[in-house]
């Protein structure tokens, strides 16, 4: 494995997403992130502690596979 | 009857002339692929027209007249959305990206509705991997210079131009009943888990929808009496029962409770819209139990979820393709999605599965007073195809933002919903009604929305070519 070495966020870019982005990509997709960010910090600010997610692990799924 | 007539029937008319031997399925296929011919080259709603329709057209036709009527999709003409993989036809998902292909293999729906003896005559256009309202090239049937909406935009104008009898579409956010709004026909999405998804490419794994875009709410229910039914090939395929979904088709509605969410769903539409529902909405309030009108604060909150879980999940999915740099070969706004999804945290993800399961449980208090809620479709008509905005009570907002705003809940929250045509605004452009029921309540989703379509002819009205 690659050892990682920050020298800034985008050089950690690889090893956090899996993938390379090039720099100008990268400042398109913060560019279209902003956008989207609103409605993410709108949903973290729900206290949904004692709530389970809906998806929920069911260990028998694939044995009804035939 | 001449073949331009055959052309505009639905299946629930068509069956009966099949099986009485009054239309020949070789005739009705050689009338669909003469207009595909004539009328495609503008609306761009095929990717792939397929002639050996005809031989399976032939062997339909010899069946029926040998006595084997297989039922009311036999010799019945029907596109498939080009993300359900086909064994006889090629599925390219909306991409020409190199180095991406998909096996040549029946989608489990697609392997139903041979059985049941439909021709399938093309694959339909649609945006790039499902991922949104558009559909480039295809234009809208009802106004070239408009978009048909997305991402089965191409089923959508098939239908209405009548280059098919119905079609299959899916639906992650909207993507049926979006098309179906904008062009003017059905589209139903069932309740999740009732359709099986196997063999239609994933977009967002807990999202995804398969389900029809028809001409008649009752060849909805045709299509789903076949669609319908546990496959164990889907994980999440349900083993519920299948009813009949015509039995209960002409019922009467007199005990159904009319629900109206007064917040998000008749905040911010266009003005024409907005009276061709509230005057749906009142029409429905005198044949039925009538209306409950409620809020539900928490919808405030869908949009961020349904963004975080689309965008993982098909980041997800795409894992493979990002790693190649396959993705420099997509479409600009379908690649920036599938990067983004790169950028969302696991702890964001499970926040919005969390926030699914307090819509559902809003959503099953307001089942307890109510058996349908009631909406627009789409809270605008279909839009130019080069425009980016629209403005909705004085404020602007992107048209991709606005068109699925009505429909994404019911996808996070798994349940049925039907979007009919309700009339047409002031420059002649569809407008749809959307009526959501309880979790496999398809039969009251269908009933509320027949008993509307019976008071109505919209279903009459088509496009001129």
């Amino acid at each position: 494995m690659k050892k990682i070495s920050p020298a800034s966020v985008a050089d950690l870019c690889p090893q956090v997403f899996g993938v390379e982005f090039e720099r100008e990509r990268l400042d398109v997709l913060v560019n279209e992130l902003a956008s989207i960010l609103g409605e993410i910090t709108k949903l973290r600010e729900l206290d949904l502690t004692n709530i389970p997610p809906v998806v929920v692990f069911d260990p028998e799924a694939t044995y009804k596979e035939s | 009857m001449t073949n331009k007539d055959i052309a505009f029937l639905p299946i629930e008319v068509l069956s009966t002339k099949i099986q009485r031997l009054e239309v020949s399925p070789v005739e009705l296929t050689e009338c669909m692929l003469d207009r595909i011919k004539k009328y495609d080259g503008n609306i761009k709603s095929y990717v792939f027209v397929a002639d050996m329709a005809k031989e399976a057209a032939e062997q339909a036709q010899k069946e029926i007249k040998d006595g084997h009527y297989r039922g009311p999709l036999h010799g019945i003409p029907l596109a498939i959305k080009d993300n359900y993989l086909t064994k006889d036809m090629p599925t390219t998902v909306g991409t020409k990206a190199p180095g991406i292909s998909f096996p040549l293999i029946d989608a489990t729906t697609v392997h139903r509705l041979r059985e049941a003896g439909a021709i399938l005559i093309g694959k339909t256009n649609m945006h790039e991997f499902a991922w949104g309202n558009v559909t480039p090239p295809t234009r809208n049937p009802w106004n070239t210079n408009c978009v048909p909406g997305g991402s089965s935009g191409g089923s959508g104008a098939a239908v209405i131009a009548s280059l098919c009898t119905a079609a299959l579409g899916s639906d992650t956010g909207g993507s049926i009943r979006i098309p179906a709004s904008l062009c003017g026909t059905v589209g139903l999405k069932a309740t999740y888990g009732r359709v099986s998804k196997n063999g239609v490419i994933t977009h967002s794994w807990s999202l995804d929808h398969a389900g029809p875009l028809t001409k008649t709410v009752k060849d909805a229910a045709l299509l789903l009496n076949v669609l319908a039914g546990y496959d164990p090939k889907d994980p999440s395929s349900s083993t519920a029962p299948v009813p009949d979904y015509t039995k209960t088709l002409g019922d009467s509605i007199r005990e159904l409770k009319i629900g109206v969410c007064r917040n998000h769903f008749f905040d911010r539409n266009n003005n024409d819209v907005q009276l061709a529902v509230e005057k749906a909405v009142d029409e429905l309030s005198k044949i039925s139990a009538g209306v409950v009108e409620f809020n539900l604060p928490n919808l405030r909150y869908g949009l961020g979820a349904i963004f975080v879980i689309e965008l993982a999940s098909s980041s997800c999915y795409h894992e493979k393709n990002l790693e190649k740099g396959l993705q420099r070969y997509y479409q600009p706004d379908v690649r920036t999605l599938v990067e983004l999804g790169k950028f969302v945290t696991a702890t964001d993800y499970l926040k919005a599965e969390q926030y699914r399961r307090v819509l559902i449980s809003d959503l099953r208090k307001v089942f307890e007073s109510v058996d349908v809620i009631v909406s627009p479709t789409t809270p605008i008509t279909a839009w130019k195809l080069d425009q980016a905005t629209v403005s909705i009570g004085g404020q602007d907002e992107s048209v991709l933002a606005a068109s699925w705003r009505l429909t994404y809940p019911f996808n996070l929250a798994g349940l049925p919903a039907i979007s009919i045509p309700c009339g047409f605004d002031s420059n002649n452009r569809p407008i749809g009604l959307q009526i959501a029921g309880r979790p496999f309540a398809e039969e009251t989703v269908l009933r509320a929305a027949y008993a509307y379509e019976s008071q109505h002819r919209w279903k009459d009205q088509l496009p001129t070519l």
